[in-house]
């Protein structure tokens, strides 16, 4: 189905004179994990923004199954994309149920009541990450790998079939790098999309459907994980000789 | 049976929970609070007279006409103004107070952030060297409060940035520029008549306004705190990042210009009635974070109920602890140092994540 697709299309971006995105063709939808690799400043923030339609692009636009994201509903474009942000510090001690329960506002409006199903949803997202036991907690003293499972089980309240992550991994130690790509990779089998950007070129091949590259603010690669990772995808990407790999 | 016998517990506890309410304890606590702020004073009154004086208005109960008449002067032309004022004084600081921090996601902010007090100052202290009446110096503290908000947001969006740093930044440039001129005001004012005058002002009053007064302005400021508490989820999404509230379907810019206007107004329109009060709208929210969470749909009208019984207290203390009374802005102080160090302990453990 191509229909549910969130995509970019010859999106060019760039800010002072200074180009950031040009020509980029991108798309990931329903059933796939997609990661996106870039050097630092690559600009793969950037390209996140504008298919998450926060940032308008200087050329080009982003499209969710053909629509203008731009021009659409906030709160329709919610039901259908999540964004998962890094797990970030929250300045007020909300519970972890109150901050999954927040994903429940797309579909309720602001000013609607949060009725027992939106509740209920809220507890399947906790159960579904197996975060239940969290859900009584402050969520300012969560560590960071439960933190960025409950900012995944927000975007599973949300309802949307669609995750835009933003460096799910990074600050996250080894076990939980390898335990949110396990439940990434169970959703991506059950139908959700999930684009996710990463600095770990490894964990993205074991957990990976699809690689993309962004280099320059141009899509250098995109396809299978092994048909992508590469030496001289590497190269491009984090500038790393043959010489510099230790064998 | 078995089932029967496992459901029963936590039934009660439910049920003693929800008698444990702040939405009951709060506003039963407030009308206590009123009713003893009422019976408080120079004038002898024995205990529970004031319920009965009344009942007695209502015509249901029997009272002697002279008792009722001298009662009815003290409590309802003397007391009531400033017990209302107190209480809406502190519903509103307190509640702004709590929607301030949210939208700036930072616990220490408080209504001054964008120098509405400072504003409101420099306008009162205008009025009483150009020897406005006591309404034109209120009004002109009101505008004064509000230009000195405009004034603040138009230098932040004149610069490109995250909103929110260019909101305290252009806050700060307005608190320094209003209190500028506040010291203009004083310099060039009478020694004295009128320096004298502004200081007291700016140390606030809460029985400097008439039950007229009162009451024309109670539905403005009701009326947004109300509006404030409706904002509560949307001020929950907008404490979150301004991407993710966005990408959670809020109209970040939109609310939080009606958040900050509504919480805006409600202050000046504190400090046209009762002159600065300080400390309420930083650390009544704190405290009732502690004891509610951090959800704004509840922290918000339960901050306005608690800033109202906070405030009721303080100006007790400040009609009783000495023979002259002491200005309600220092009462506030001195309570609130005590009350915040109290607090900061435990709510520092949110602040280091």
């Amino acid at each position: 189905m191509d229909e549910a697709r969130l995509a970019a299309h010859a999106v060019g971006f760039g800010r002072g004179g200074r180009a950031i995105l040009e020509g980029v063709d991108f798309s990931f939808g329903p059933g796939e994990l997609v990661s996106l690799l870039g050097g630092n400043g690559a600009g793969k923030t950037t390209l996140l923004r504008i298919l998450l339609g926060l940032l308008a692009p200087l050329r080009g636009e982003a499209t969710l199954g053909g629509a203008p994201v731009r021009r659409m509903n906030r709160r329709a474009f919610a039901e259908q994309v999540a964004y998962v942000p890094q797990a970030h510090v929250a300045p007020f001690p909300y519970r972890a149920r109150e901050i999954v329960a927040l994903g429940r506002a797309p579909a309720v409006g602001l000013f609607g009541r949060m009725g027992a199903r939106d509740a209920q949803a809220a507890d399947e997202a906790l159960a579904m990450l197996r975060i239940g036991h969290l859900a009584e907690r402050d969520y300012t003293t969560l560590s960071g790998g439960e933190r960025q499972l409950v900012m995944v089980a927000r975007a599973l309240a949300q309802g949307a079939r669609l995750l835009v992550m933003d460096e799910p991994m990074a600050g996250l130690d080894y076990g939980h790098q390898l335990r949110l790509l396990g439940h990434l990779r169970r959703l991506a089998g059950q139908g959700w999309g999930v684009l996710m950007t990463t600095h770990h070129p490894d964990q993205a091949r074991l957990a990976s459907t699809r690689i993309a590259t962004l280099v320059a603010g141009r899509i250098d690669s995109d396809g299978a994980p092994d048909a992508v990772l590469t030496p001289e995808t590497l190269r491009r990407l984090y500038g790393l000789e043959p010489g510099d790999i230790p064998a | 049976m078995t089932v029967l016998l496992s459901a029963a517990p936590p039934r009660r506890a439910n049920r003693l929970r929800r008698l444990a309410d702040w939405r009951l304890i709060l506003p039963l606590a407030l009308a206590g609070g009123v009713l003893a702020a009422l019976s408080l004073g120079k004038f002898a009154m024995a205990p529970g007279e004031v319920p009965k004086l009344f009942c007695a208005m209502a015509g249901a109960c029997a009272m002697s006409p002279e008792r009722m008449a001298a009662l009815a002067n003290v409590v309802i032309d003397i007391r009531l103004p400033r017990v209302a004022a107190a209480v809406l004084v502190g519903g509103a600081l307190a509640s702004s107070g709590a929607a301030f921090q949210a939208v700036f996601r930072n616990p220490l902010a408080s209504p001054s952030l964008l120098g509405v007090l400072a504003g409101a100052s420099f306008g009162a202290a205008l009025g009483i060297v150009l020897g406005a009446p006591w309404a034109g110096v209120q009004a002109l503290a009101f505008v004064m409060g509000l230009a000195a908000v405009a004034f603040g947001g138009t230098v932040a969006a004149a610069f490109r940035g995250a909103p929110v740093v260019m909101l305290v930044l252009g806050g700060m440039i307005s608190n320094a520029l209003f209190a500028a001129l506040l010291s203009i005001v004083k310099f060039v004012a009478d020694p004295v008549n009128q320096l004298p005058n502004i200081v007291y002002w700016l140390m606030g009053n809460l029985g400097q306004s008439d039950l007229a007064q009162v009451l024309a302005l109670a539905p403005l400021m009701l009326g947004g705190v109300v509006l404030l508490c409706a904002l509560g989820r949307g001020l929950d999404l907008l404490a979150m990042g301004d991407d993710e509230a966005r990408s959670l379907g809020v109209p970040v810019s939109a609310l939080r210009f009606a958040a900050l206007a509504l919480a805006t107004l409600v202050s000046a329109l504190t400090v046209s009635l009762a002159g600065m009060i300080g400390w309420v709208g930083l650390i009544v929210p704190h405290v009732a974070r502690l004891a509610l969470g951090a959800r704004n749909d509840r922290l918000i009208p339960a901050s306005a109920l608690l800033g109202a019984i906070f405030l009721l207290g303080a100006d007790a203390l400040a009609r009783t602890l000495a023979d002259v009374e002491i200005p309600i802005g220092i009462v506030t102080e001195l309570l609130g140092i005590p009350v915040f160090m109290a607090v900061l302990g435990r709510v520092r453990r949110g602040w280091n994540g």
